[in-house]
């Protein structure tokens, strides 16, 4: 009679934990099925995130390689770079921004954070003055330009030179904040474009 | 007699289309103490003036804090007159 009782309570229980366990288990899959179709309707958002941070990235590094290169600040190349960081960084600032990118809304609280850390960053560095308009000055000598600073132009005397040429440019200044903000944006950039990798390839 | 040491100049100036006549009327008016002569003129310059100053630092200052900050200026090329070379009708 009590083997009886115990198998039958036994068997109860089995069939009690088989429940529990199909019913989390359908649980579980109605939670991935939710977030898969989350997922899928919001990729092309993610999508434009990602594409915002990595531009970015590879056009900021293309301006801090040349920025530390170039010899001329007014160089064009180097402003035209200057331009294209700046539109990216508006592009990216403007993508992870809710309002324009409803993507951001169901993005990983973490995620949104690194995103927004990165967008902090941004401004710090958007922020200072970069951009100023001055005058170059050169002198030609035995028929060659050769580059003269405005303070030793004024030193020159009569016959010093064949010709005086000074021309207006915009100059691009170098960043004068902190340096580790550079490498601050750098990295926070690479644990954005980590982190989106993992999400699109959910 | 004091003789009076002039360093004399032809300064050519690069300006946007059309500021031309305002940039010839600006070195008449507003610096006729050292520009003799402004015209403007076709081909490689826009705009073309003689200049006299008492020492060759006063030119520069004169083509580096004024005519360049006049409004358009983009280039000036300035050429010293060689004193002994120069004839005038």
């Amino acid at each position: 009679m009590t083997a009886a009782v115990l198998a039958a309570l036994a068997a109860l229980a089995s069939a009690l934990a088989s429940i529990v366990a199909v019913r989390h288990q359908n649980r579980v899959t109605e939670g991935n099925e939710r977030k898969r179709r989350a997922f899928e309707r919001h990729l092309p958002h993610y999508e434009r995130i990602f594409v915002s941070a990595r531009s970015l990235q590879d056009s900021f590094r293309d301006y801090r390689i040349v920025s530390r290169r170039v010899t001329d600040r007014s160089d064009l190349f180097l402003r035209q770079l200057l331009m294209i960081v700046s539109k990216s960084a508006y592009d990216y600032c403007y993508e992870v921004h809710w309002r324009h990118n409803p993507g951001m809304a169901y993005l990983d609280l973490n995620l949104e954070s690194k995103c927004l850390h990165v967008r902090d960053l941004l401004m710090q560095w958007l922020s200072h003055p970069r951009i100023t308009t001055g005058d170059v000055s050169s002198i030609r000598v035995a028929g060659v330009y050769v580059r003269r600073s405005l303070t030793d132009v004024r030193s020159l005397k009569p016959g010093d030179y064949q010709e005086l040429h000074i021309e207006r440019r915009v100059v691009v200044q170098p960043f004068t904040g902190d340096p580790r903000l550079l490498a601050d944006i750098d990295s926070a950039l690479t644990a954005v474009i980590v982190d989106l990798k993992a999400v699109m390839a959910f | 007699m004091q003789s009076k040491a002039v360093v004399s100049a032809f300064v050519l100036i690069t300006v946007p289309a059309n500021r031309s006549g305002d940039v010839v009327d600006r070195l008449m008016d507003d610096y006729s103490e050292f520009v003799v002569e402004a015209a403007a003129v076709y081909g490689e310059a826009d705009v073309i003036a003689k200049m006299e100053t008492p020492s060759v630092d006063q030119l520069h200052q004169l083509v580096m804090d004024k005519i360049q900050n006049l409004p358009g200026v983009q280039v000036t090329r300035t050429f010293i007159i060689i004193p002994h070379l120069h004839r005038v009708r």
